[in-house]
């Protein structure tokens, strides 16, 4: 997974929210945001503007590049 | 780096625990001369009410429990191999039969674990309402295991249905057979399902 997130950052910066408040408040499981925050998955955009409008900010503010740049696109030859 | 251990290795013990404890029920029905489906479906639901306690105590402790679709994805995977488990034996002794030479026994038990089965997940029927993107993400990935299994089975099945030396000449008749395809079934099911946790668990990993 390239695509890395402050969850947890933005979520202790907003009065230490828990994992299942923030669950209910996007409309998902409390497994899918612990498996948002260890990496392991990258969310539809949908969820990913649910996620920021819950803290009131960008989609860019909540998830970025692991690697501080875009990644070249995944083709057969180069995967 | 994925933990295999921590997270394929306790799903593939309870899958064979789970499978022995149903081969278990066949060989005390057979040797006790009795339906012990009963034991099973009682195990089955105690088992259910056990592991929701379980899981309330994780939440209490450190909110970890699983989610609810994967608690419903287990409840069924114990079952299908308990069932699996049960079938498997009878079927791999086919002087038994699951009707002839033992009573009905076998499949009394064998349908009073698949009631045990149903009882124990219309009690955690509520458990399974929330479902989100991801838990259908992991459910379309499993349920590619689950048609590639089967159709595996099925095609090894088909193989040796069709060459096996005359019919009913080795013993296994053709409700032997059907029960064998019933048992390709419910094992696909359960790979289907063990997919399903795998894929939870892996999620659960930190990269």
């Amino acid at each position: 997974m390239t695509i890395a997130t402050h969850l947890r950052t933005l979520r202790f910066l907003h009065n230490e929210m828990t994992q299942e408040a923030l669950a209910q408040i996007v409309g998902v499981t409390r497994q899918t945001i612990i498996a948002l925050e260890a990496g392991r998955y990258a969310p539809s955009l949908e969820l990913a503007m649910r996620l920021a409008d819950a803290f009131g900010t960008k989609v860019e503010d909540v998830f970025y590049w692991k690697d501080g740049v875009t990644p070249p696109v995944k083709t057969k030859g180069n995967q | 780096m994925l933990n295999i251990e921590r997270s394929y290795l306790p799903i593939a013990a309870f899958f064979v625990a789970t499978s022995v404890l149903g081969a278990s029920l066949a060989w005390i029905g057979l040797n006790v001369r009795a339906p012990v489906g009963g034991i099973g479906a009682v195990a089955l639901v105690a088992w259910a009410i056990l592991a929701r306690q379980h899981w309330l105590k994780l939440r209490r402790q450190n909110g970890s429990e699983p989610g609810a679709p994967e608690r419903v994805v287990w409840h069924r995977f114990s079952g299908c191999a308990v069932i699996w488990g049960h079938m498997v034996f009878a079927l791999l002794n086919p002087q038994y039969d699951l009707h002839v030479g033992s009573g009905n026994y076998l499949a009394i038990d064998n349908w009073t674990l698949i009631l045990g089965v149903l009882i124990s997940a219309a009690l955690f029927r509520g458990d399974g309402d929330i479902r989100d993107e991801r838990d259908d993400l992991i459910d379309a990935v499993a349920t590619r295991w689950g048609y590639g299994s089967l159709i595996a089975f099925l095609l090894i099945a088909s193989f040796f249905i069709g060459f096996r030396p005359g019919s009913g000449k080795d013993g296994i008749n053709d409700f032997v057979l059907a029960n064998w395809i019933m048992s390709f079934i419910i094992l696909s099911a359960v790979v289907r399902q063990a997919a399903q946790l795998f894929g939870y668990a892996r999620d659960r990993e930190p990269l």
